[in-house]
């Protein structure tokens, strides 16, 4: 360990003064784990939560905690204020922030780390320029988490009252985990500038895994709490819970929730970091202005396709977990009321790839390069728009009963067939192979390779992708239509593969392919047109529209039950809302998050601004 | 061989295919199940 520190010291002259620092950090570490590892939170005042202790022989076994059964009345009501529209409301409004202070700072960390590798300090400055925005939405988040935390215990009692006897424990690592990540993110930024250079850099930047690390933590323990009221663990057949938070905490649905939250996350931070860029894009002034905003606006529409390249699968993952812990629930989701809003969750899919797609296309005019590859787009738009057409046909249609006997039944003769799931994983397939085909294209319109296998490379670079979609649809078609549900199940799993496959040897073989590559000319950042600004804007509305649209229907599912199956919900809003109305809801929550997002913008300008008071001032 | 495409698309491709069928056919059996429905 000496011999170590002592290559340190004569590594970075600059470490000696940093080992007492390191040296406190691991033993705050150390002193955090040996005080918290086994300790038990003692349990508050008795509540609402029925907790009972059973005699065994030689004394009482630990508590056990029963779900209470409620009536309506045990529900307290605040005059002119719907209890569930107004959690509702704020519970997505609280996530919404939490997504946005999760994710920018995982977008933040790429960027500051591909700054550090390409000693580009412009991933650096835009890095921090993020950052920045997050201070202030790190303080939305805290402040709708307070609201929503005050909503529960006034509106909802009985429910938060068991919720907070099960998961004690974790709530209260939760608030410890909530400090860390405060520390974390205050350090991070308000030591930028100070942590620069060499060892400190590297330090500044594992300041960011640190906040990452936490701040994904503190997602996956509430990601607990929402899915034990999904799918319940760690309960006896009565539904009594003996005190095993772990079992609660680990349930069934946790880890497919975790998962695709963690990839939505990445995405969703470049969406908005994209719309932020295409705000400060429309309202610059000045030409290095634009191009500044248009390589940011690039950079954040990157990192948000590279995410939702494998979020759909993350989201097959997590339908097929809920079908797998019930089928009832399963079909409940998509194969009831809940399925119709699926349509509207297909077009929106579409609409976010159709608009990344779209920003992809409109910025190849910054390179003169780029005119050689133009004839291909059509033929890219037509197959994407075509897979997002099969995307979102549903399989049956909404009716009268002189259109259903036109119709001679429920279904379309033609259409019906694309209506079900082999169709859709297919389409969805095609549309994600298509999109890494656009960004390729992207990636070479300003280059030239130089290697002698060009030709090659291009024959190979067309033949996977010409066996990959022809094994899509064997896979769909054949096992979609010509067998039973059991192969239409599993063969979506070789489909997922072929396509994930098709997209690491195609983006491999094009990066061997370009090493060396000449450019044509230098890319002309601020060459794009407005309207790719408005695509990146529509991606972000798109993201959050659909991430409130399916935060309701993962809610919903649970239907009469604040715990399924096991604690009944009583209030008088216990019955699922018609969609429209689901809908409506959800849009509010839209355009409020969306305003509160500008202001946000809004303030980061406000920041920046002087304005001259010569004679404001007394002189000295 | 390598400056002829037409050639070299036509043994990737075949190449490509038969590592798809393989794919296919490895994670089907995975699920105790074939590559071809025998009812």
């Amino acid at each position: 360990m000496r011999g170590l520190l002592a290559r340190c010291v004569a590594l970075h002259p600059g470490f000696a003064r940093w080992r007492w620092a390191l040296s406190g950090l691991v033993a705050l570490a150390l002193a955090a784990f040996v005080l918290g590892a086994p300790g038990e939170v003692q349990a508050g005042a008795s509540d609402n939560a029925i907790e009972a202790t059973q005699p065994v022989a030689g004394g009482l076994a630990p508590a056990v905690i029963a779900p209470p059964e409620l009536t309506a009345a045990d529900y307290p009501s605040i005059t002119g204020v719907n209890s569930r529209v107004t959690v509702w409301l704020v519970a997505q409004l609280h996530l919404w922030f939490a997504a946005f202070v999760l994710a920018v700072p995982i977008f933040v960390f790429i960027i500051e780390a591909i700054g550090m590798k390409t000693r580009d300090k412009r991933y650096d400055d835009m890095a921090y320029e993020f950052i920045k925005i997050s201070i202030t939405a790190y303080s939305l988040t805290a402040i709708l988490g307070g609201l929503l935390l005050f909503s529960l215990i006034v509106l909802y009692p009985h429910l938060f009252s068991y919720l907070s006897r099960v998961f004690g424990e974790s709530m209260f690592y939760y608030a410890l985990l909530f400090f860390a990540e405060s520390a974390a993110l205050y350090l991070y930024y308000y030591g930028w500038q100070w942590l620069q250079g060499g060892f400190r850099k590297w330090l500044h930047l594992t300041l960011g895994l640190v906040l990452n690390a936490v701040g994904t933590t503190l997602m996956f323990l509430a990601n607990g709490w929402v899915t034990f009221m999904m799918s319940p663990a760690g309960l006896d057949p009565a539904g009594l819970f003996a005190g095993d938070t772990w079992a609660a905490m680990h349930n069934y649905l946790w880890n497919p929730i975790n998962l695709h939250r963690f990839i939505a996350n990445i995405a969703y931070g470049g969406s908005i970091v994209g719309a932020y860029a295409a705000f400060r894009f429309l309202s610059a002034t000045r030409p290095e202005e634009r191009a500044h905003y248009d390589w940011m606006g690039y950079n954040a529409n990157f990192i948000a396709i590279l995410a939702l390249l494998p979020l759909p699968f993350a989201g097959y993952y997590l339908a097929a977990e809920i079908y797998a812990y019930s089928q009832q629930m399963g079909i409940t989701l998509m194969g009831g009321i809940f399925a119709w809003l699926f349509i509207i969750q297909a077009v929106l899919i579409g609409t976010l790839f159709l608009s990344a797609n779209y920003y992809l296309w409109c910025g190849m005019g910054r390179s003169d390069g780029a005119v050689r590859y133009n004839r291909y787009i059509k033929y890219l738009a037509i197959a994407i728009i075509g897979s997002f057409l099969v995307w979102f046909t549903p399989h049956t249609l909404v009716l009268t009963n002189e259109e259903l006997k036109a119709l001679g039944g429920p279904y379309h003769k033609y259409l019906g067939p694309l209506g079900i799931m082999p169709a859709k994983n297919t389409a969805v397939n095609v549309m994600i192979l298509f999109t890494a085909l656009s960004f390729l294209f992207y990636r070479r319109s300003n280059r030239i390779a130089t290697v002698a296998w060009v030709k090659a490379g291009n024959a190979a670079q067309l033949a996977l992708y010409t066996a990959g979609i022809a094994n899509l649809l064997f896979l769909g078609i054949y096992h979609g239509y010509f067998t039973n549900t059991v192969y239409k199940v599993a063969a979506s799993i070789p489909q997922v593969m072929t396509t994930l496959l098709i997209i690491v040897v195609s983006i491999t073989l094009d990066s061997v392919m370009y090493r060396g590559a000449r450019e044509v000319a230098p890319l002309n950042w601020g060459r794009v047109p407005n309207r790719a600004q408005y695509a990146l804007f529509l991606l972000a509305v798109a993201f959050t529209w659909l991430m409130g649209l399916m935060g309701y229907i993962r809610s919903g599912i649970r239907q009469h039950w604040h715990v399924t199956d096991v604690f009944r919900d009583a209030s008088p809003d216990a019955y699922t809302p018609t969609l429209g109305y689901a809908a409506n809801v959800v849009s509010m929550g839209t355009v409020l998050f969306m305003a509160l997002v500008i202001f946000v913008f809004w303030l980061s300008q406000v920041s920046s601004r002087k304005t001259p008071n010569a004679g404001f001032w007394k002189a000295h | 061989m390598m400056n002829n495409a037409p050639l070299l698309f036509v043994i990737t491709l075949v190449a490509c295919a038969l590592l798809f069928l393989g794919l296919d056919m490895a994670v089907m059996k995975l699920n105790g199940l074939t590559l071809l429905y025998h009812p």
